[in-house]
C-alpha cells in the first residue's frame, strides 16, 4: 500500500466527525422535546387550573361513569354551515375528516357516518354500503323486515325511546316510535314521529340516509344502528352495524352535544395551532377546541429548491430517509373526529399525573405532542384536560440540521480526501522523483554519474534529497580518490624508490665481497619490479590526460584490430588466435583514435591470454549491424563470479585469484573502460557456457562515420 | 677543467646520491635544496648543465620557475628535469619552458650519467666539425650520433635527447617493428605505454612541421612501431 493509501485510510477517521455531530443532534432533540413537553406541561397546569372553577360548566357534561370504557360515546361537534336534508353528500364535503366508521364491519355491511349539529338539530349522514338493499313492502306495516335503521335515545325527561327508520322507496323518510321494550322489535311500529326528518337516496354501493333531530329530544344517552335484511320473507337480520346497543337502555351510548361556552373557554386558553381535549375519567370527550394545521410552514426557498431538486440532493435525501428517524407509516390521525381518547397521557393523567405523549400521524415528518393533566374539583379528579400540539417543527429541525450537518461533513471529506489524496500524490511523485534521480544517479556500472537531484524544498523530502546528495557527493569523491590513488601513490613512492635506487647505484660493485654483490642484485631486482608496478599504477592516470588532449580521427576499425590480432600471433607464440570479420563489418569507419583502440585491444587480449584455457583459441571477430560495430573476444576458462560483473571495469578491481608473474592492481580494465567512453561506446561482459569461457562484447557506435 | 653541473633537489638523501654519482664521473657538483638558494647560486655563475626537480619543498612548481630564469639567461644552457612527476602535462610543460630533457626518477644513476655525458659529447661535437662517418640516412633523415641533432630533408628538428634515441632507434633498421619496451631501453627511459605513444606523437609531430606529408613513423598496433624508408 503506497502513501496515498494509507492516507485514505488515515483520513477514514474523519468520518467520527459527523457521528459525533448526529450524536449531538440527538441530544439537542431529545433536550428540544423535553423543553417542549415542560412548556406545554406549565400550560395544560394552568388550563386545568382554570377549568376547575368551571364546575358548572363540568357539570352539564360530565356523565355518570360507568368505569367501562368500551361503551360507546358520541362527541358531536358543531357544523359551520347549513345542512340541505336532501341526502346529497355536497354539504357535508368539508366535513370529510369527520368520517368514521359507525361501528364494527359486520359481515358486508360497513357503514361510514358524519354528525354534527347547528342549534337545534342534531344532523347524521349515513354511508352504508349494502349489495342487496332491501326496501320495506308497500303491503307490510312492519317495519322491521326491509333494510332499517334504528336510533334509541334517552329523552330530556330520561325515557327510553325506540325510532325505527324504512322505507319503500328512496326519498323522504319517516322515522317511527316503536315500543320501547327491549328485545322484541318484531313489533309494529307505534307511531310516526315527524320531529325526526330524514333522506333516504340510492348509491352505488348501497343507500346513503341523512337525518335531522331536534337536540330537544335526546338527552345525554343516543345510539344509532343499521340493520341489513336480505329475505323480507322472514325479515332475519343478516348484518347489524351500531354505534352503540340500541336495544338495551343500560347499554345505551351516551352522547355530548358540544356546548359553545366551552369551546369558548377553550378557545380562550389555546393558542394557535394546539388542540385542546376535555374529557371526563371514562375519557370520554366532552369538550374540545381547535384543529392541528396539516403540515408546517416551510420556508419558500426550501420550497423552491424542492421543486427543482439537483440529483445529488435526491440521493441525500433518499439516503436520510434510509437513515434518519422518520415517522412511521399507516397512523391513522383520525382524533379531530374521535368521541373518546385512549392514549398513555391520558391514563396517567388520570392516576393523577401530567403526561407527556408523543405520537406521529399518518402526515410523514409529523409528530404530535399529546399533554394531559386532571381536572379537579374538590379534590376529586373529575376529568382530564389535554393539549395537543403539532411539534414536527423539532423533527425538521433536526432532520434540517442533519441533512445540512451531513451535507457538510460529506463536502468537507471529500475535500479533506481530494486534499490528503493531492498531497499524497505530490507526495509520492516526489519521492519517486527522488529515487529515479538516485537510481539514475549511479549507473549500470556503479558509477555515479550526475547528481542532479531536486533539492530546493525546504521540508524533509528536501533534506532527504539533500542528504541522498551529499552522501553521492561524497560517494563519488571516494570513487575519485579511488580512482586517483594509483597515481598519487605512484607520485609518492617514486621518490623513496629512487632513494634507494641510486643508493644502491651509488655502492662501489668492485669493492663489495661476491654475497653482498648477490644482494644488490636482489635489491635492483626487486626496485626494478617495483618500478614497473609504479609505472602500471600511473598509466591509467595518465591515459586519462592522454584522452582529455586526443584528437578524432576517423580510422578503419577492422585494419586495425587485424594489425593487432597479427601482432598478438607474434607476441603470443603459444596462444592460438583465431580472427572473424564479417563481411558488413568490413571497411567500417569510425571516429576515434586508432592507438587508443589498439590499446584496448591489448588489455582485452592480455587478459583473455592469461584466463585462456590451455590449447583452447581466442576468438576475436567483427560484426557489424544497425549502426554499432561489435568487437568481441572471447577465451574459455574459467567464469566471472556474479558479483563482480558490475565493478569489473572499475579502479583497482580485480579477480583473479591466482598470482600471476607480473603485478595486477586491477587497472587494465579500468583502461578498457576509458577508451571504451572516449569511443561513446558500451562495454559487456558475459560468462558463456559449455565450454566455460568469459566474452568481453565492445559495441561501437558510428557517430559521424562514413 | 671538469664540467660543473648544478642539482636542484629538495630530497636530502637523493640529492647527495645524486651527488656523489656524478662526482664519481669527475664532474664539478653544486646542489641547491630550494628555488630561493639555486636563484641565488645561478646569478653569480652559471654551470654547464642543470638537473631541476619540479617540485621544490612547498613549492610545487619551484623547478618550472628556475627553467624559466636560467633560459632568460642563457638560452643554450643544457637544462634536465629530473623529478617524480611523470605526467604528460609536465613533460610538455618542462620541454616548452626550454628543458633540453624530461627525466623520471625511476631513471637509473648509470642511465642519468650516460644521458649527462652524452649532453656534454653534444655540446662538444657541436663546437667540432661534422664528421660524416657518424651519421646516419635515412632517405630524407640524416642523423648525426655526435651532435645528437636530426634533420629532415635539411632542416635541423629541435628535439631532446629522449626524442632522438626514439628516432635513432627505429631509423636504424628501416622496417623493423620496435615494440614499445625496445623504444624505451633505447631511449633510457623506463616510462608506460602511453608515455611512449606520447613521445612518438610529438616526434611525429615535429616532423610535421616541416613536412605536412610526413608519415615515415608508422604504427603497428598491437606491436610497436617501425620506420618506413619508402616514405615521402
Amino acid at each position: 500500500m503506497g502513501i496515498r493509501g494509507k492516507l485514505l485510510l488515515t483520513s477514514l477517521t474523519l468520518l467520527v466527525v459527523p457521528w459525533l455531530g448526529y450524536q449531538y443532534i440527538l441530544s439537542l432533540e431529545s433536550y428540544l422535546r423535553t423543553a417542549h413537553e415542560d412548556k406545554l406541561i406549565d400550560r395544560v397546569t394552568i388550563m386545568a387550573a382554570v377549568m376547575s372553577g368551571q364546575q358548572k360548566l363540568l357539570d352539564n357534561h360530565v356523565t355518570i361513569s360507568t368505569a367501562d370504557n368500551t361503551q360507546s360515546h358520541l362527541y358531536i361537534r358543531s357544523l359551520q354551515t347549513p345542512i340541505q336534508l336532501d341526502g346529497y353528500m355536497d354539504d357535508w364535503q368539508q366535513y370529510k375528516n369527520r368520517e368514521r366508521p359507525l361501528g364494527n364491519n359486520s359481515g358486508d355491511l360497513e357503514v361510514l357516518q358524519r354528525m354534527g349539529h347547528d342549534k337545534d338539530f342534531l344532523y347524521v349522514v349515513l354511508r352504508i354500503k349494502d349489495d342487496h338493499v332491501v326496501y320495506r313492502s308497500p303491503k307490510s306495516l312492519r317495519i322491521d323486515r326491509s333494510d332499517h335503521l334504528r336510533l334509541s335515545m334517552l329523552d330530556n325527561e330520561g325515557d327510553f325511546r325506540r325510532y325505527q327508520i324504512a322505507t319503500i322507496i328512496p326519498g323522504a323518510v319517516t322515522a317511527y316510535l316503536m315500543p320501547s321494550q327491549s328485545n322484541n322489535h318484531h313489533l309494529l311500529p307505534l307511531r310516526p314521529e315527524p320531529r325526526i326528518k330524514g333522506e333516504w337516496k340510492y348509491s352505488q354501493h348501497g343507500y346513503t340516509v341523512e337525518i335531522q333531530i331536534p337536540l330537544s329530544m335526546i338527552g345525554n344517552k343516543f345510539s344509532i344502528a343499521v340493520a341489513d335484511i336480505d329475505d323480507a320473507e322472514n325479515g332475519d337480520v343478516k348484518n347489524i352495524v351500531a354505534s352503540g346497543n340500541t336495544e338495551d337502555v343500560r347499554a345505551l351510548g351516551s352522547i355530548i352535544i358540544s356546548d359553545p361556552k366551552m369551546e369558548a373557554l377553550l378557545n380562550q386558553l389555546k393558542t394557535n395551532n394546539s388542540r385542546t381535549w376535555v374529557t371526563d375519567t371514562d375519557r370520554r370527550v366532552i369538550g374540545m377546541a381547535g384543529e392541528l394545521t396539516e403540515g408546517f410552514d416551510d420556508d419558500p426557498i426550501a420550497q423552491q429548491n424542492q421543486s427543482n431538486p439537483p440529483p445529488f440532493s435526491v440521493l441525500m435525501k433518499l439516503f436520510y430517509r434510509l437513515i434518519l428517524e422518520q415517522p412511521v407509516n399507516g397512523f391513522n390521525d383520525q382524533l379531530s373526529s374521535a368521541s373518546r381518547l385512549d392514549n398513555p397521557a391520558i391514563s396517567t393523567a388520570l392516576a393523577g399525573n401530567p403526561r407527556a405523549y408523543w405520537r406521529t400521524t399518518e402526515h410523514r415528518d409529523t409528530t404530535v405532542i399529546f399533554v394531559a393533566h386532571p381536572v379537579y374539583i374538590d379534590d376529586k379528579i373529575v376529568g382530564t384536560i389535554a393539549i395537543e400540539e403539532n411539534s414536527n417543527s423539532i423533527l425538521i429541525l433536526q432532520n434540517r440540521v442533519i441533512e445540512a450537518m451531513a451535507n457538510m461533513s460529506i463536502l468537507t471529506f471529500l475535500l479533506t480526501v481530494g486534499v490528503l489524496l493531492a498531497f499524497a500524490t505530490r507526495l509520492s511523485f516526489r519521492i519517486h522523483r527522488l529515487r529515479n534521480q538516485v537510481d539514475a544517479s549511479i549507473g549500470d556500472d556503479g558509477k555515479i554519474q550526475s547528481i542532479k537531484l531536486h533539492t530546493k524544498s525546504s521540508d524533509e523530502i528536501g533534506d532527504l534529497g539533500r542528504s541522498f546528495a551529499s552522501m553521492l557527493q561524497r560517494l563519488s569523491q571516494y570513487n575519485r580518490y579511488l580512482e586517483t590513488m594509483s597515481s598519487k601513490l605512484s607520485h609518492e613512492l617514486r621518490t623513496p624508490i629512487t632513494i634507494v635506487r641510486s643508493s644502491l647505484d651509488n655502492l662501489d660493485q668492485t669493492k663489495l665481497d661476491p654475497q653482498s654483490i648477490t644482494y644488490v642484485q636482489r635489491a635492483n631486482e626487486g626496485i626494478t619490479r617495483l618500478n614497473s608496478i609504479l609505472t602500471r599504477m600511473s598509466e591509467a592516470t595518465h591515459l586519462e590526460q592522454t584522452i582529455l588532449h586526443e584528437k578524432r580521427e576517423s580510422f578503419c576499425v577492422s585494419k586495425v584490430i587485424e594489425a593487432c590480432v597479427a601482432g598478438y600471433r607474434l607476441a603470443y607464440p603459444l596462444q592460438r588466435f583465431d580472427y572473424r570479420c564479417s563481411n558488413s563489418a568490413q571497411s567500417i569507419n569510425i571516429d576515434g583514435s586508432p592507438e587508443l583502440l589498439a590499446q584496448l585491444m591489448d588489455k582485452l587480449v592480455d587478459n583473455a591470454t592469461d584466463f585462456a584455457k590451455e590449447n583452447s583459441p581466442i576468438t576475436i571477430s567483427i560484426e557489424y549491424s544497425e549502426d554499432n560495430l561489435s568487437i568481441t573476444v572471447h577465451n574459455q576458462g574459467p567464469t566471472l563470479p556474479a558479483e563482480m560483473r558490475g565493478s569489473l571495469f572499475d579502479s583497482m578491481v580485480s579477480v583473479r585469484q591466482h598470482k600471476t608473474s607480473a603485478p595486477h592492481l586491477g587497472l587494465g580494465l579500468y583502461i578498457v573502460r576509458l577508451i571504451t567512453e572516449f569511443h561513446r561506446g558500451d562495454i559487456e561482459v558475459h560468462n558463456t557456457n559449455s565450454p566455460d569461457g568469459v566474452t568481453f562484447i565492445l559495441a561501437l557506435p558510428l557517430y559521424n562515420a562514413h | 677543467m671538469s664540467k660543473r653541473i648544478t642539482i636542484v633537489e629538495d630530497e636530502e638523501a637523493l640529492r647527495k646520491n645524486y651527488v656523489e654519482a656524478l662526482q664519481k664521473q669527475g664532474y664539478e657538483i653544486t646542489s641547491y635544496a630550494d628555488r630561493a638558494a639555486a636563484a641565488e647560486g645561478f646569478s653569480q655563475q652559471l654551470p654547464d648543465l642543470v638537473l631541476l626537480d619540479i617540485g621544490l619543498n612547498d613549492e610545487i612548481e619551484g623547478g618550472f620557475e628556475l627553467c624559466r630564469l636560467l633560459r632568460q639567461q642563457s638560452p643554450t644552457l643544457p637544462i634536465i628535469f629530473l623529478t617524480a612527476r611523470d605526467s604528460d602535462l609536465d613533460i610538455v610543460s618542462g620541454l616548452r619552458l626550454g628543458a633540453d630533457d624530461y627525466l623520471t626518477k625511476d631513471i637509473s644513476l648509470v642511465n642519468l650519467c650516460a644521458r649527462v655525458a652524452a649532453f656534454f659529447r653534444r655540446i662538444d661535437a657541436l663546437q667540432q666539425p661534422q664528421a660524416d662517418e657518424q651519421q646516419l640516412k635515412r632517405g630524407e633523415l640524416l642523423l648525426d650520433m655526435n651532435r645528437y641533432s636530426v634533420s629532415w630533408r635539411g632542416q635541423p628538428l629541435e628535439i631532446s635527447l629522449t626524442e632522438f634515441w626514439l628516432i635513432h632507434c627505429l631509423a636504424r633498421h628501416p622496417g623493423h617493428v620496435k615494440s614499445r619496451e625496445q623504444l624505451m631501453k633505447d631511449a633510457h627511459i623506463v616510462v608506460d605505454d602511453s608515455t611512449i605513444t606520447s613521445h612518438i606523437k610529438r616526434v611525429r609531430k615535429k616532423f610535421a612541421e616541416i613536412d605536412d606529408t610526413f608519415t615515415a613513423i608508422d604504427s603497428v598496433y598491437g606491436m610497436g612501431y617501425r620506420w618506413l624508408e619508402s616514405s615521402s
